[in-house]
């Protein structure tokens, strides 16, 4: 007979209140006649807010869950705060476009609570069953999100594209985690690190952990899987590609992060290599493709790449002093420490950044849904729209990681750690791209400052994602000047994991 | 003690400057003068209080201080913000707002009809606001940042006029001399910082200037190249040689700026910093020397200078100049207080002296050569007697303020000399002669004999508003008088500001001259002989250029036109200058670092190359995206397959 585990209700409380409100909301859609169109909006935005809430109000006693297939602590709830905040801001933006389209989504208000409730799951999955189960419940949502704008056959191809890559990455994802399970006997994090640090695991075991990583590796857009990233980005509906760049990458380096921490440090050796070698892929091929961008959106899928490859940089700078001396317990390295709370700031800000650029390129467009997609589309609009210019102008340092923005410090802080890990031939590498991306960046903010009107102008303005991108905005030189205490905060959620 | 009112003297022209400049042209002209002229006035109301308090402690605990935070904080470097007030900047800040004020009220009259009028008091005011963060501030970065302030007022203000090319490159001139000075300063922070920090205890500060006087011992092995540097900032600030070359063309801005800035108070800045820093000074003998022989040649060379000059500013550019290297050589014998005394003295007179050509300027409508003046002496009734006093001071005559400060220093450099020789002191004496000379020289062709103007510019000749005249007036009663601030014990006085100023000045070598050891008959002596020279050179340019002006022509005939020429140009410093710093320095701009290293190396070669390289790659790499899902997925297991082979076998 199976025993089922103690349920541990407060700590499962968020969850439970998005994939209910999903529900909910996905109900009083389909049967609520005198539903306004605002009100899903609302709806949506209350559940954000009350699964919020349950997390301040409820503290339960961090640790593994439902016997041991999630873990609650204080690096998830970073993560979920982070997601929620993230669904809250797409949620605003969507229906600002949908009501700009003149092209009423309800689906998407649903769509958006299940991805975050997978991505949820995935950060704080335990077992590999669980991780499978999050990734699937965060990419179908997903798949179904870039079909935002169904009348439009780029938005059909991107989902479809999407779809059908997707699907192949999980099955690959599924055989690894297939292969682990016949060598470790369990498919649990802490059976695999067992296994993996007696190193009786066997080629079988390694080529198992590789295939999980390809599964990652497709999330988060690493070389050689990156190659659907440009395509879906460009094909989503602003908001939707914002949400991609953001979310479901922080989700995925969320859990990639947990994995390789709890599951693969007696592995590092084997595993550097092929990480570097990723690393450095990552970032160039990223940073080359974005520079010979004419679309703003293809641009920031190939620089949400490269800035896959800086995060993975830090990823390295966890396993490698593992990797030096595998007896050692992490959590008693400052340079391990240094990493991961690197790792989380970057993370932090790379989506206050994107997010407030994703909001002025979603208002700007016109009805009908045409989108504002070009560089050139940009022309002159610190004359037309002075406040998203400057929002947008704002976002593009700090991508660039210009120094008073969080893009700065996140850089900075992920360089530093990486120096320390005496990685240094891939720090100076790091650099030396983030230089290459400033040409591509600032294009954008040259465009819209010293260049004439274009004659045929984007108009589109709508002044709630206006405020909401500003207010990030002004996030993003508020951390990039005062960082200490949301770096002590990351330190803080990084170090309970190590426990 | 504790004084939180510091502050407010400093920020009171802070604020005025903020209201001036933010609003600009929307204020009416009125009220831009109004509030240039009641945030400095209060500032020397505040100041009055200040230093009265001040007045009332005891003589050794003189000492007021206002700590605004922490403004540094970075390991074992702890800097405050904050102000410090003692005898020394108790007499600097009297001066700056008293000073300041007077010329604040005289601008509201000569700058009347200009445009720009908030700007310009914004600019003042701004002035005023950094010099006072300069002499309040209670250590070397604050001061420093006082020390940039009013070289970028000054620099704002001598280009005030920037429409004319002339002045905008005078303004330039003075900013980039200036920049080389600075940097000596700088460096000499720098070596200050690295020698005391290992010596620090807890909670002192690195740069306080009592934590550095407490420290002085640690500080011998640093201190004569820390005097030197920060004498370099000194010759930069306070124009001496080889830095000098800026202030005379300085003279390009209004005249009130030249009063204020380049005559009373921004240019003894340097001296300032000597006589706060005295106690480094003083460990180094040999600095002492360099000090005082660069401030007594100055004080010579830019007399013999300014006895050439047809341009009634230019003259008095250079006899401000040679005064300063007075207040120089006076710091370089140890006779700090005497240097002081002649700071606030020369900031009476010669603010005078500038304020009343600026009064003859304005009434000859912007004719600045002294060659179309002369007979102005009955045209303007209260110009002349105001003029004639400023020129009886800094010509030495007692006993007025000049004479007793200048005697002092020249006392000073007579008991300084070690052994041998006088010949600082031959040589101030012998510019006392020179300065008479050609002050009784301007005076004359300004004031006296026949106008030399055009018929018409004669008739519409005017005396100045009372705006104008009323500072003329009480400067000229300071001149007359302020000599009695510091009068010697040897010649029956109280010398009350020496006694005012010892707390603050260091003890130890050539410090003694200050105290008087020479004899009162050596001193009544060295009076009586620097009176006689005063009237000498008075009498001298009284027969050359009003009784026998033929004598002139005839002198210039005897010498031939070379001297003459030679005086004219400036002994060709300038030129000199051209040939040895600017143009090498421009050709190696221009050739090296334009030519080969901007644009062959880093444009061309540096950023176009890898422009073409990365874009390249960029667009080979972007043939993959074809967008095509196939490819897309053979790509993708092609990653697949390196990965399996690479941890199967080699992991």
């Amino acid at each position: 007979m199976i025993t089922v585990p103690p349920v541990n209700w407060p700590a499962l409380l968020p969850y439970l209140v998005i994939g209910g409100g999903g529900l909910v909301v996905m109900l009083v859609d389909a049967f609520v006649r005198t539903l306004r169109k605002d009100h899903l909006t609302a709806l949506t935005g209350l559940v954000f807010l009350g699964a919020a809430i349950a997390m301040i109000a409820v503290k339960p006693e961090p640790g593994p869950q439902l016997g041991g297939m999630l873990t609650v602590q204080m690096y998830t709830r970073f993560f979920d705060f982070l997601l929620l905040g993230i669904g809250l801001v797409t949620t605003v933006y969507g229906s600002a476009v949908y009501s700009q389209d003149g092209d009423y989504r309800p689906e998407f208000y649903p769509l958006v609570l299940f991805a975050v409730l997978g991505m949820m799951v995935l950060v704080a999955a335990s077992d590999l069953l669980i991780l499978f189960l999050g990734i699937e419940t965060m990419s179908l949502a997903v798949y179904a999100l870039v079909c935002g704008r169904r009348g439009e056959l780029r938005s059909s191809e991107a989902a479809l594209k999407y779809l059908l890559l997707g699907s192949f990455a999980s099955a690959f994802l599924l055989m690894g985690a297939a292969l682990l399970y016949g060598c470790a006997g369990g498919t649990s994090y802490a059976a695999l690190a067992a296994v993996g640090g007696t190193g009786e695991g066997g080629p079988l075991f390694a080529v198992g952990l590789g295939l999980v990583l390809v599964g990652f590796a497709f999330k988060v857009a690493m070389v050689p899987f990156h190659m659907w990233t440009p395509d879906v980005y460009d094909g989503a509906p602003a908001h939707v590609t914002g949400f991609m760049a953001t979310a479901v990458k922080a989700a995925a380096f969320g859990a990639l992060i947990r994995f390789v921490t709890i599951a693969l440090p007696g592995l590092a050796a084997h595993w550097s290599g092929l990480l570097t070698v990723l690393t450095v892929l990552t970032m160039t091929a990223g940073n080359l493709l974005a520079l010979v961008q004419a679309s703003i959106k293809r641009m920031l899928a190939y620089s949400s790449i490269a800035h896959a490859g800086y995060l993975l940089l830090g990823v390295l700078a966890i396993l490698a002093p593992a990797g030096g001396d595998p007896g050692r317990p992490l959590r008693e390295s400052a340079v391990v420490q240094a990493a991961g709370s690197g790792l989380l700031f970057y993370l932090l800000g790379y989506c206050l950044m994107n997010l407030a650029a994703f909001g002025v390129i979603s208002q700007l467009g016109r009805s009908g849904g045409v989108e504002a997609d070009q560089v050139d589309h940009y022309r002159g609009l610190s004359g037309r729209q002075p406040v998203a210019a400057a929002v947008l102008a704002v976002a593009m340092f700090s991508l660039a990681g210009i120094p008073g923005t969080v893009g700065f410090l996140g850089k900075f802080y992920l360089f530093e750690a990486a120096i320390r890990a005496q990685l240094v031939p891939l720090a100076i590498w790091g650099v030396v791209n983030s230089l290459l991306s400033v040409y591509y960046y600032l294009r954008v903010v040259v465009v819209m400052y010293m260049s004439d009107d274009q004659t045929e102008p984007f108009d589109g303005r709508n002044w709630e994602t206006i405020l909401l991108a500003g207010c990030l905005a002004a996030l993003v030189v508020l951390l990039g000047v005062f960082p200490a205490a949301v770096h002590g905060l990351t330190s803080l959620a990084f170090g309970t994991m190590l426990g | 003690m504790i004084d939180t009112s510091l502050r407010w003297i400093v920020l009171a022209p802070l604020v005025g400057a903020a209201v001036n400049g933010l609003l600009n042209r929307r204020l009416p002209r009125r009220a831009a003068g109004l509030v240039g002229c009641a945030a400095v006035a209060v500032s020397l109301a505040l100041a009055v209080r200040a230093v009265l308090r001040l007045a009332a402690l005891p003589a050794d605990e003189r000492v007021l201080t206002d700590t605004l935070g922490r403004w540094i904080a970075s390991g074992s470097l702890q800097v405050d913000a904050g102000f410090l007030l003692d005898p020394l900047s108790a007499v600097m800040i009297l001066v700056v707002t008293g000073v300041g004020f007077l010329i604040h009220v005289y601008s509201l009259g000569y700058m009347a009809h200009n445009a720009g009028l908030p700007r310009f008091f914004a600019f003042l005011n701004l002035f005023i606001g950094a010099m006072l963060v300069l002499v309040l501030a209670e250590n070397l970065p604050l001061l420093f940042i006082g020390w940039e302030g009013v070289g970028l007022c000054s620099y704002l203000l001598i280009s005030f006029w920037f429409d004319a090319e002339a002045n905008a490159d005078a303004g330039r001139k003075a900013f980039i001399t200036n920049r080389v000075g600075d940097f000596g300063a700088l460096l000499a922070m720098f070596v200050l910082g690295v020698a005391l920090l290992p010596h620090l205890g807890p909670g002192e500060g690195l740069f306080s200037f009592p934590v550095l006087r407490a420290h002085a011992h640690d500080l011998t092995g640093v201190a004569t190249l820390a005097s030197l540097l920060l004498f370099l900032g000194v010759t930069g600030k306070s124009a001496q040689i080889p830095l000098y070359i800026w202030l005379p063309d300085a003279m390009a801005g209004p005249t009130p700026v030249s009063a204020l800035i380049h005559a009373a108070t921004m240019v003894t800045a340097g001296v300032y910093l000597m006589a706060r820093l005295s106690f480094l000074f003083v460990l180094s003998p040999a600095a002492m020397s360099v000090v005082a022989g660069v401030g007594i040649g100055t004080a010579l060379f830019a007399a013999t200078i300014a006895v050439a000059q047809t341009d009634i500013k230019k003259v008095l550019a250079y006899s401000t100049v040679s005064q300063l290297g007075y207040m120089v050589a006076a710091c370089g014998v140890g006779a700090f207080a005497a240097g002081v005394f002649h700071v606030v003295t020369h900031a009476f007179f010669k603010a005078l002296l500038f304020l009343g050509a600026g009064s003859v300027i304005h009434a000859m409508h912007h004719e600045q050569d002294l060659r179309a003046m002369g007979g102005l002496a009955r045209r303007l009734p209260l110009t002349w007697p105001t003029m004639l006093a400023g020129t009886l001071a800094i010509a030495g005559v007692p006993p007025l303020a000049g004479f007793v400060s200048k005697d002092e220093i020249l006392f000073a450099a007579f008991l300084g000399a070690r052994g041998g020789f006088p010949w600082l002191w031959l040589a101030g004496f012998l510019t006392a002669g020179l300065t008479a000379f050609y002050m009784m020289r301007l005076i004359a062709l300004a004031f006296l004999g026949e106008s030399r103007a055009s018929p018409e510019a004669r008739a519409n000749v005017h005396e100045s508003p009372p705006t104008m005249t009323v500072p003329l007036v009480v400067l000229a009663a300071l001149s007359v008088a302020g000599g009695f601030l510091g009068w010697p014990h040897a010649l029956g006085g109280g010398a009350r500001l020496q006694a005012w100023l010892a707390p603050v000045f260091a003890s130890g070598h050539g410090a003694a001259a200050d105290g008087g050891h020479g004899s009162a008959g050596l001193e009544w002596t060295l009076a009586g002989v620097s009176t006689l020279i005063a009237i000498a050179g008075l009498g001298l340019g009284y027969l050359a250029y009003v009784r026998r002006p033929r004598l002139v022509a005839a002198a210039r005939a005897w010498l031939g036109g070379r001297p003459a020429q030679v005086l004219g140009r400036k002994y060709f410093v300038d030129e000199l200058y051209g040939r040895l710093i600017y143009r090498p320095l421009q050709r190696l701009a221009d050739v090296v670092c334009f030519r080969w290293v901007d644009r062959g190396l880093i444009d061309n070669l540096l950023v176009g190359g890898s422009a073409v390289v990365t874009i390249f790659t960029g667009s080979l790499l972007r043939l993959m995206q074809n967008g095509l899902v196939r490819f897309y997925a053979w790509v993708f297991a092609l990653g697949v397959t390196v990965f399996a082979v690479y941890l199967t076998f080699l992991g």
